[in-house]
């Protein structure tokens, strides 16, 4: 069986709530490891650390970060919108990828987003344009189990 | 209302996935619901349904704009008020609740079927008995783990999406917004 691996790169989200439901959901959905990426907003460390099984380290020089992340294959995959995106259920998350969220209201940094290899999108049909954080966690997060378990 | 919104609101309600309806099941916070409400206008769901026993009913009108994005101006709330009239309506409906228990089915292994009320158990007491249902479905988690209600809902909902609602396409593509001169 071909090992996959999945890595969460949170950017600058600060709400502690929102930081909770994702690490819950981190830790049921199996992913070992978070990224948190903050250039402009403060948030809440602690609650991370009472976790052992999840593993998240703090991002503070980003093209290192990157450098190091290519050398051993990762791709990054943004949770985002443009021309060119593709749909979650149309897209084959490759084995080893990165999945980079945005913050609440501002989205993915620009400098962020150009490193990314893919645009991903949630569809949405409605008259809102966006879904919460926690939320598009928990939906890439079932999509890639469902890839990977079929 | 200018014509392009007007023809967006229009379209908006034609665009949705039919037959698929939410019940709430006494939600202690209102901002829960609207939290659901936020990823159900997303995911192609018109009407949710607010089943209150022990609590008032929430004016969802009122409250929750902010928590909804302001979705909550466009989904359709009614609150049930006998239950057995309510089972006699939807009686061709199949009763699907969201729940982690014994019986329950994984999700990516449930087909949905056209006819689906999704019943979301409170966050606070669980599923009350009197609400029956024929199926439960569960997230497809590896080990035991909190979720919210809101979360849990809304990826039951893109399941459904993608089994349902993959022929619909996004507003801003069938009326695009005129470029300005």
């Amino acid at each position: 069986m071909i090992e996959h691996t999945t890595e969460i790169f949170i950017d600058n989200a600060w709400d502690p709530r929102n930081h909770k439901a994702i690490l819950n959901l981190c830790v049921g959905f199996g992913i070992k490891k978070i990224y948190l990426y903050h250039s402009y907003n403060r948030y809440e460390r602690e609650m991370y650390l009472a976790n052992e099984d999840l593993n998240v380290e703090d991002i503070s020089d980003l093209s290192e970060f990157y450098e190091q992340k290519k050398q051993q294959d990762f791709k990054f995959i943004a949770a985002d919108f443009n021309e060119s995106a593709k749909k979650t259920y149309d897209f084959r998350f490759p084995q080893k990828s990165i999945v980079v969220f945005g913050a609440e209201k501002l989205g993915i940094s620009p400098e962020i987003k150009n490193l990314c290899d893919y645009t991903i999108y949630i569809p949405m049909i409605g008259l809102v344009q966006s879904y919460n954080i926690s939320v598009s966690v928990g939906i890439f997060c079932y999509e890639i189990f469902k890839q990977r378990n079929l | 209302m200018n014509p392009r919104r007007q023809r967006l609101v229009e379209t908006y309600y034609n665009n949705k996935i039919p037959h698929i309806e939410l019940v709430v099941d006494n939600f202690e916070n209102p901002h829960d619901i609207s939290a659901i409400a936020r990823s159900a206008d997303g995911l192609g769901i018109k009407k949710i349904h607010l089943y209150y026993t022990y609590i008032p009913c929430p004016d969802m009108q009122c409250v929750g704009k902010k928590s909804s994005a302001s979705a909550n101006k466009w989904i359709i709330y009614e609150q049930i008020d006998d239950l057995a009239q309510f089972y006699s309506e939807k009686r061709d409906y199949n009763f699907v609740a969201i729940l982690q228990q014994k019986k329950a089915i994984s999700l990516h292994e449930y087909q949905f079927n056209n006819k689906t009320i999704l019943v979301v158990p409170s966050p606070e007491k669980g599923l009350s008995p009197e609400l029956k249902c024929e199926h439960f479905v569960s997230l497809p988690l590896l080990r035991d783990a909190l979720y919210s209600t809101s979360t849990a809902t809304a990826v039951t909902l893109y399941e459904i999406f993608s089994q349902l609602g993959k022929h619909l396409t996004p507003l801003s593509s069938l009326i695009p917004r005129r470029k300005r001169d």
